[in-house]
């Protein structure tokens, strides 16, 4: 029974740990399966092997590659998938020509394979050679134009090599097919605020609050996006100090922290709600992004408290500064 | 009427032995067509024009949650009169050229796997016929109307008889179409689970397209070119539908919402 259980909680743990990308541990528990189990395995032997090669290939792990290797090649001599993983092998070795040279070979066969294309456009990017990288995942998405990854490979590209705006429209592909994902959206959102649309960027941080509102790249964004757009009156203490006869009641320069305090700081919010029609436009659009600060700064208070560490304690004071 | 009474060694010649054979020769089956199953050629072009479709379709449905310039410059790329995605249909060959260039072994491919489920097929019922008939094997345990006689009766031609009884031939139809199940759950018990899709695929394949035959080929099977429809017409038609979508910035309010929100928290 004992071999059983630790063959299946071995088996568990390397499940676990396939979608996140560790190889390190991927190789561990792959590699024990293997050296005790490999003739128990069955039909999930060769997924096995095949994750335990990538990751040996990750760590540079050469008798693990050789030994996935030939047991692969035994059972699945000359299909496609074999010799895709033949040139990643040949790739992580640094012999970046003779995996060019199985990809076209695969691609003069089979033109539609899209994982092929896509280890294109890795070599590229193994090699550093960006220009090319983008040229092919240009061309890779006119021909899979629904493909989201390579739309997000060619965003984040794009923004490592500071072309904001071609960023910014790929990410905008990307809400587009699932505005649902609060990571493209508060990347979309950071896109717009460094081309400068600070309204729409403030949108979008909305809406990723919206999803999950202790999202504290959201809520930043958020401080960041008003104070583009309004200047630092948008902050209780200058606003309080600039003007402390407008409709907000100077006390909340003067609250204290603590849970109680940050339940109080909602009050002039509950009013602000349903502003009063006289206000004119311009108005109302300064007290909403007035009110959205306070209650941002707020969460952020509310988050960071419960972090630990000197870190979380700066940042407290940070934000006690700026009024929360 | 006087309920007849079925002999106990019908149960183990007759129903028990076709529901066996029936249950192997479906695995058999599928061994084959994984033996036979040749790569179908997909043709590039139309993955394109396909993922074109979709990305109007997406575009359509979640234009809201983007912003009305960015719907627009999308717009703009199918739409724009001349330049746009679907101004331009690439041209479709006439379905007879068509036929002439295709390739062969795509033909081959579909009348292996055919040939396979007929002869298999044929073969059964053939035995189950020379060897059961006449038969009855079974009785359903509940009324049925007198419509099910043909269905469950197929090979006894007995007007008098109740039509809950079942006769071997339609037994043997019977566990034909409902064997899928079974046979899936075999062979995930024996532990395929990679393959278990590729073998729902083929099962679903092969369970229709000999139902349709040969006739209703062009119109059920993607890859013939008889099935590829007028682009232009398609392409006019997704931009008919993309020019009445009006855009209507879902976030417009979202500020206003979110504050709401977090009040309604807080008063909690």
């Amino acid at each position: 029974m004992d071999e059983a259980g630790t063959q299946m909680t071995l088996l568990r743990k390397l499940k676990e740990r396939m979608s996140t990308r560790r190889p390190d541990e991927i190789l561990r528990y792959g590699s024990q399966l293997l050296r005790r189990y490999s003739n128990r395995l069955h039909d999930e032997l060769y997924t096995i092997l095949e994750h335990v090669l990538l990751a040996a290939c990750d760590m540079g792990h050469r008798q693990w590659i050789d030994y996935c290797m030939s047991a692969l090649r035994s059972k699945f001599a000359g299909s496609i998938r074999l010799r895709r993983l033949e040139g990643m092998v040949k790739e992580a070795q640094g012999d970046y020509q003779g995996a060019k040279q199985i990809y076209q070979k695969i691609l003069e066969e089979k033109p539609e394979d899209m994982l092929t294309r896509k280890r294109f456009i890795a070599l590229y990017k193994g090699q550093r050679r960006m220009a090319e990288c983008v040229d092919y995942l240009n061309k890779y998405l006119e021909e899979f134009v629904t493909d989201t990854e390579a739309w997000h490979e060619l965003g984040e590209i794009y923004i490592s090599d500071n072309c904001l705006s071609k960023a910014t429209f790929c990410f905008e592909e990307l809400v587009m097919y699932d505005h649902r994902n609060p990571y493209y959206v508060i990347t979309y959102a950071e896109l717009l605020y460094a081309t400068g649309e600070y309204e729409l960027s403030r949108k979008y941080y909305c809406f990723a609050l919206e999803m999950d509102d202790r999202n504290t790249r959201a809520l930043w964004g958020i401080l960041l996006a008003n104070e583009q757009l309004h200047g630092s009156k948008v902050f209780p203490i200058a606003s309080s100090a600039a003007s402390p006869a407008t409709d907000k009641p100077p006390t909340s320069s003067k609250r204290k922290d603590g849970h109680g305090s940050s339940s109080a700081a909602n009050s002039p919010a509950t009013q602000s709600v349903t502003p009063s029609t006289t206000q004119s436009s311009s108005t109302r659009e300064e007290h909403t992004a007035r009110v959205l600060t306070k209650m941002a700064l707020a969460k952020l208070k509310e988050v960071y408290v419960r972090v630990k560490g000197g870190h979380a304690q700066s940042t407290l004071a940070v934000l006690q500064d700026m009024g929360a | 009427m006087e309920p007849i009474t079925l002999d106990e060694n019908i149960c183990y010649y007759v129903l028990i032995p076709i529901f066996i054979v029936c249950i192997m020769v479906s695995f058999l089956r599928q061994k084959i067509l994984v033996v036979l199953k040749s790569d179908t050629k997909v043709d590039l072009k139309e993955v394109k024009n396909s993922q074109l479709l979709t990305r109007a379709k997406v575009l359509r449905v979640n234009a809201d949650f983007l912003p009305e310039k960015a719907f627009r410059s999308r717009k703009a790329f199918f739409n724009k009169k001349d330049t746009g995605a679907f101004w331009n249909p690439p041209d479709t060959p006439n379905p007879l050229q068509a036929m002439a260039t295709q390739d062969p072994t795509q033909v081959m491919g579909m009348l292996k796997s055919q040939m396979a489920f007929v002869i298999l097929n044929g073969g059964l019922a053939y035995w189950v016929h020379f060897l059961f008939s006449g038969f009855l094997v079974a009785k359903a345990p509940f009324p049925l109307t007198y419509k099910f006689k043909f269905m469950l009766q197929r090979g006894v031609d007995l007007s008098s008889l109740d039509v809950t009884y079942v006769s071997s031939l339609s037994w043997y139809f019977f566990i034909l179409f409902a064997s899928g199940g079974i046979v899936s759950l075999l062979l995930n018990l024996r532990g395929a689970p990679q393959h278990e899709q590729e073998a729902q695929d083929i099962q679903a394949m092969d369970m229709i397209n000999p139902m349709m035959g040969g006739m209703a080929g062009p119109t059920a099977m993607p890859g013939m070119p008889g099935s590829q429809p007028d682009l232009k017409k398609v392409y006019q038609q997704e931009r008919d539908n993309l020019d009445i979508v009006s855009h209507d910035f879902a976030l417009a309010t979202v500020e206003q919402r979110l504050v709401q929100k977090w009040t309604k928290q807080k008063q909690h």
